[in-house]
């Protein structure tokens, strides 16, 4: 019988790890480069202290994460800079052919979109709604102040609705926060 | 409340960042302002589009992944030991007794490592100045670990008083911090006889970062200032006769935190004249249009004691070398100037900043290893770091070149990662 520990390393598994692929994917703009790093954080994860990480799960993950997918990033493209780095993201499973073809149509003239953020706009903004985090995770993996986050998306969002085209524009809002 | 359209507040209500305060501030003045209305409609017309097009599709490891970590897990429950059983919970009255035992025993050079005599508690008034500052009561001479004897070891270090890790300041409230100019180089002794002699990890209160770090010669190649003494009728023909206008240099450097790539540390080295001790006032002013926070590393003051004033004296022939962790708030930028007076004379100030493309000297990176593994021995981590960075950053400093002292200091890693 699995105990506490197992269970809880099971739960964090149940979690984060689409969510860990998907960031991870957006820094290193490969999958299975991604899964790697996803994979080497949770045995991490594993080597820890239970007892010290389970309040800051989730920052912890993604902190981990991001600064092994960054170092990975320095590692094999040492002359690349950070602004430079392709934020995308790949399409998931379960999509049908013209559903998907129109998702990687909308995705890739959205990311065309945040290219154009500074580096640090991008970043905060993916992590709020590509992964779902708080201002206050937020902070605790890039060491940006809240405000400053708040900021960062706030006129992020202002200038990507600046540059949206009519007919991106004009869709009905149907997303709930 | 007035609210404009550049607001953060508005993004932030409809993210759902706002506690219920605010957010019904929010919802009154966007009800009362039809510019407000329409803004808010198209953050979140925009909102909606980015979640529609970023929201992660499952996606998963491979099997075999899983399964791997399953077993990490496994394994780890078969062997996890807790760190709790190394720190030994002091009751008030010994730490009062040993803050005692320390006073007396733990000046840099007075060191001794005889059982405390229990004294009365000293009065606020008859502390030595700097007594939250002192070096970690060590072994009396930092030769090395040979020259200690097990049992007065183990003695001693389960009477080390409790250490307080300091927390970052944030630049905008603490825009300036005192920098000490000196530290002891005992503890580097003890964590060798913990780990060498006696095959433990140590007592975290026995691990003071800024200690082991001054166990090494550093020199920092960044921006360095020198601070001269006054005119007095030196010239460069005294150089044979050992003579220098010379008073102390500051050199600096700033790399990239090894444990959070978005922060930096920079080192700061406080040098000395070969000939004459010097009184010195080092402040780091931290920019904050460019600094979200920052933090000493080591330099823990005593737990239960006001942090007491820094020394300033900084004796000949003698350096300090100090780290300080700075999380930026931008891309790029001047972190701060280093301000200092040598001697109640203002000397030319130090200017930080951290070039991206810049590559760090050997130092700068033997200095963030030995930083890491301080923070890693002394639980200060919070979990950042774990023996797989450590293990990584030793690798990457090792070299068949090292000298001597910190190729022996790989070594000392590489055990306590075995234990």
């Amino acid at each position: 019988m699995p105990g506490a520990r197992q269970r809880f390393i099971e739960q964090a598994l149940a979690d984060f790890e689409s969510p860990l692929i998907g960031y991870a994917t957006s820094i290193l703009n490969d999958s299975d480069l991604a899964r790697d790093v996803v994979q080497d954080t949770f045995i991490r994860l594993c080597q820890q202290d239970v007892a010290k990480v389970s309040d800051s799960l989730k920052s912890w993950l993604f902190t981990v994460c991001r600064n092994r997918a960054l170092d990975l990033l320095r590692k094999d493209k040492p002359t690349r800079p950070l602004d430079e780095i392709q934020w995308k993201k790949v399409a998931g499973p379960g999509l049908q052919p013209d559903e998907a073809a129109e998702f990687h149509d909308r995705l890739s003239r959205i990311m065309d979109l945040l290219d154009r953020l500074s580096e640090n706009q991008r970043e905060v903004i993916l992590l709020k709604f590509q992964q779902g985090l708080s201002y206050r995770e937020i902070e605790e993996i890039t060491g940006l102040t809240q405000g400053n986050i708040g900021f960062l998306i706030h006129s992020g969002l202002r200038r990507i609705r600046g540059w949206l085209p009519e007919d991106l524009k004009s869709q009905t809002p149907h997303s709930q926060p | 409340m007035t609210l404009d359209p550049d607001d953060p507040l508005l993004t932030a209500y409809l993210l759902g960042e706002l506690p219920a305060d605010e957010a019904a501030h929010v919802e009154r003045a966007v009800a009362a302002d039809p510019t407000l209305r329409e803004t808010l409609r198209e953050l979140e017309t925009t909102r909606n589009l980015l979640n529609d097009a970023l929201m992660p599709k499952p996606a998963a490891l491979l099997p075999g992944q899983r399964e791997a970590i399953r077993r990490a897990a496994a394994t780890r429950s078969n062997t996890h030991v807790s760190w709790n059983r190394w720190i030994v919970p002091l009751a008030a009255a010994a730490v009062i007794a040993l803050l005692a035992a320390v006073f007396t025993r733990g000046r840099p050079g007075v060191a001794h490592l005889g059982n405390p005599v229990p004294t009365e508690s000293p009065g606020k008034d008859s502390r030595p100045p700097d007594t939250g500052n002192l070096p970690a009561p060590g072994p009396a001479d930092p030769g090395g670990p040979d020259q200690i004897s097990p049992e007065s070891a183990t003695a001693a270090a389960s009477e080390l008083p409790a250490l307080r890790p300091r927390g970052f300041l944030a630049a905008r409230e603490v825009p300036a911090l005192a920098l000490p100019v000196q530290s002891g180089k005992s503890s580097l002794a003890w964590v060798k006889e913990s780990i060498l002699v006696k095959r433990e990890i140590p007592d975290r209160n026995a691990v003071r970062l800024e200690e082991i770090l001054n166990s090494f010669p550093l020199r920092p190649a960044g921006m360095t200032v020198v601070a001269r003494f006054p005119a007095t009728g030196w010239h460069p023909d005294h150089r044979e006769n050992g003579a220098t206008s010379h008073a102390a240099t500051i050199a600096t450097e700033a790399l990239a935190c090894p444990w959070k790539p978005s922060a930096t540390l920079v080192l700061v080295s406080i040098r000395g004249n070969p000939q004459s001790d010097c009184q010195i006032k080092a402040f780091f002013r931290a920019n904050p249009e460019h600094v979200h926070r920052y933090r000493l590393l080591g330099f823990s003051p005593l737990q239960g004691r006001d942090p007491a004033p820094l020394p300033t004296l900084l004796p000949a022939k003698s350096s300090n070398t100090l780290v300080i962790e700075v999380e930026p708030s931008g891309a790029t930028g001047e972190l701060g100037v280093i301000e200092w007076s040598v001697n109640d004379r203002a000397a030319a100030a130090v200017p930080l900043a951290r070039h991206g493309d810049a590559e760090p000297s050997d130092d700068a990176r033997f200095a963030a290893l030995v930083c890491t593994y301080a923070l890693w021995l002394g639980r200060e981590s919070n979990g950042m770091i774990d023996t797989d960075v450590l293990a990584a950053l030793a690798r990457e400093t090792s070299s068949e070149s090292l000298p001597a002292d910190r190729a022996d200091f790989l070594n000392l890693i590489d055990r306590s990662l075995g234990l």
